[in-house]
């Protein structure tokens, strides 16, 4: 009874499905005995405590003492002698995912209402976008570089566009399905251009445009890590795949448990924001009911 | 107030309405009568500026309105309850009386009086101003979405089918409240497929078939004449 005080049904259910899987991550660790696959759980405690820079002397001297508390490998040591923390690394990642969501959520709602809204620019974008959308966000990082030079620029417009892409069809559909008859209604009592458009139909849109930058979260996390993989020195991607360049990567074998932390580490990063997101969208979008 | 002068309008490919004239005096209360599909909604559509016209003209209170889109008529003073009485389901009768509000700020139309002499018309809709728009009964609807009309003071209101689908006890109802609005000197055009319901409030009718007008006179005389009362009779 207390317990149900304390935490909310659901609450507990969270924490018994969470236990449930460290469990079975436990059993399966322990039984199938491939730690180059899946490390025991003090592995992945023990690449959390390094990778979050607790207390990590790299000098020879007491070397051997320090192999045995704490977790490593050719990867940490990559990642160590690199300055990489787990903190940092996210930091980074997130800072991209924010600015792919910054500017790429206007320019897609913006591209989105406007082909939604105007026959017009439908019947002249519309191809154009369809086009767009089929390439992988990724495809472009080679051409971008060529333009722009090895920077943030070639990490951050695939960003940008993956989410802009995602961010159109919501929008699109959000003004088109406000169902016509609300239109005519608004319309004939009087309400037109921007009253009609900023009052009745973007409110309308409301809760499509929540729906699709919920999308655009996890789709900019996917385009961030995946081209910090690909092309970066910092960040989750690099974390991942070890920092170094592809060449060495090659030669190096990957640390399961610090890839594991990583995920993880991924998986919280996107649930929390997409609990910020719909919490901001529950008190914009609080007249839906 | 109100002057129609052979409009020809299409839905698409489809030729709706046939130099179709009609016309609503001040204070008058003309009703448009006829079969489904015979035109009704699609002349309304055509008054409000939903549907473009092929030829022929429009004016309201002098003015020429063919050209004009939707909200500018409506601001000119037309009131337009829809068939389907077009309320924002999602918001409260209240919030739908809202937009009322903001738009009298803009236009200039509506304003406190104007919500007083809608109550004194509805007096029944304050009970249920606090429920959403989804869940009222299909009377319930009407009455909101004509006293939504009245908050912006037309001169003219244009009702379509505003009696269908109801309980006789609330057309009577409905009528009533359609009788006071003409009380109040402005003029109504309604869209009525019944002849008896709107023999009950008009001063003139038209009967229209096929996107034509097949008479045109005293609503009370109509009965008089079996060809018309076979065709609107379907």
């Amino acid at each position: 009874m207390t317990l149900k005080r304390v935490f909310s049904q659901r609450w507990l259910l969270w924490l018994v499905s969470l236990a449930a899987l460290a469990a079975a991550y436990t059993f399966v660790s322990s039984r199938l005995e491939r730690p180059d696959l899946v490390p025991p759980a003090e592995d992945l405690a023990g690449a959390l405590a390094t990778l979050l820079g607790s207390g990590v002397q790299l000098s020879g001297a007491d070397h051997a003492e320090h192999e045995h508390h704490h977790h490593s490998s050719e990867q940490v040591e990559t990642l160590l002698q690199e300055g990489v923390t787990l903190q940092g690394a996210l930091a980074v990642s997130i800072g991209r995912v924010l600015f792919g969501l910054a500017v790429g959520v206007p320019l897609g709602i913006f591209l989105g209402l406007w082909m939604g809204w105007s026959r017009r620019a439908d019947d002249y974008l519309h191809p154009l976008y369809v086009l767009a959308r089929s390439v992988p966000p990724l495809s472009f990082i080679t051409y971008v570089m060529l333009w722009l030079g090895h920077g943030e620029a070639h990490r951050l417009i695939p960003v940008v566009y993956a989410v802009a892409t995602t961010m159109v069809i919501p929008a699109y559909h959000g003004v088109r399905d406000v169902a016509g008859k609300y239109v005519v209604a608004a319309q004939s009592l009087g309400a037109g251009g921007t009253l009609l458009f900023g009052r009745v139909v973007l409110p309308a849109a409301g809760p499509a445009l929540l729906t699709g930058f919920r999308y655009a979260i996890a789709i900019a996390w996917m385009t961030t890590v995946g081209a910090e993989m690909l092309m970066a020195e910092n960040g989750m991607g690099n974390l991942l795949v070890g920092g170094g360049l592809w060449s060495s990567r090659l030669e190096s074998r990957s640390d399961p448990a610090v890839i594991i932390v990583g995920i993880v580490a991924l998986a919280l990063a996107g649930w929390a924001m997409d609990a910020v997101a719909r919490a901001a969208g529950g008190r914009l979008l609080r007249w839906v009911r | 107030m109100l002057e129609i002068s052979s409009i020809d309008t299409y839905r698409g490919r489809a030729q709706i309405l046939r130099q179709l004239s009609l016309s609503v005096g001040e204070k008058e209360a003309v009703c448009l009568v006829g079969r489904n599909g015979a035109g009704k909604t699609t002349t309304i559509d055509s008054i409000i500026g939903l549907l473009p016209l092929r030829s022929g003209k429009i004016t309201f209170r002098g003015q020429t309105i063919s050209g004009l889109p939707p909200y500018r008529r409506a601001r000119l003073g037309i009131g337009y309850a829809p068939e389907d009485s077009g309320l924002f389901p999602d918001l409260t009768v209240a919030e739908n009386f809202e937009i009322c509000r903001w738009l009298a700020e803009s236009s200039g139309r509506g304003g406190q009086e104007s919500e007083e002499r809608v109550r004194a018309i509805f007096p029944e809709v304050s009970q249920f101003t606090h429920r959403r728009g989804l869940y009222l009964s299909g009377g319930q609807k009407k009455m909101v979405a004509i006293a939504r009309a009245m908050m912006l003071s037309p001169f003219i209101l244009l009702l379509d089918e505003p009696f269908e689908g109801l309980a006789p006890v609330v057309v009577t109802r409905l009528i009533e409240a359609v009788r006071k609005i003409k009380e109040m000197k402005i003029s109504l055009l309604i869209a009525e497929s019944n002849l008896a319901n709107a023999s009950r409030v008009a001063d003139r009718l038209y009967a229209i078939d096929r996107g034509e007008i097949i008479y045109h006179g005293d609503p009370r005389k109509v009965t008089e004449n079996k060809e018309v009362m076979n065709t609107i009779r379907g």
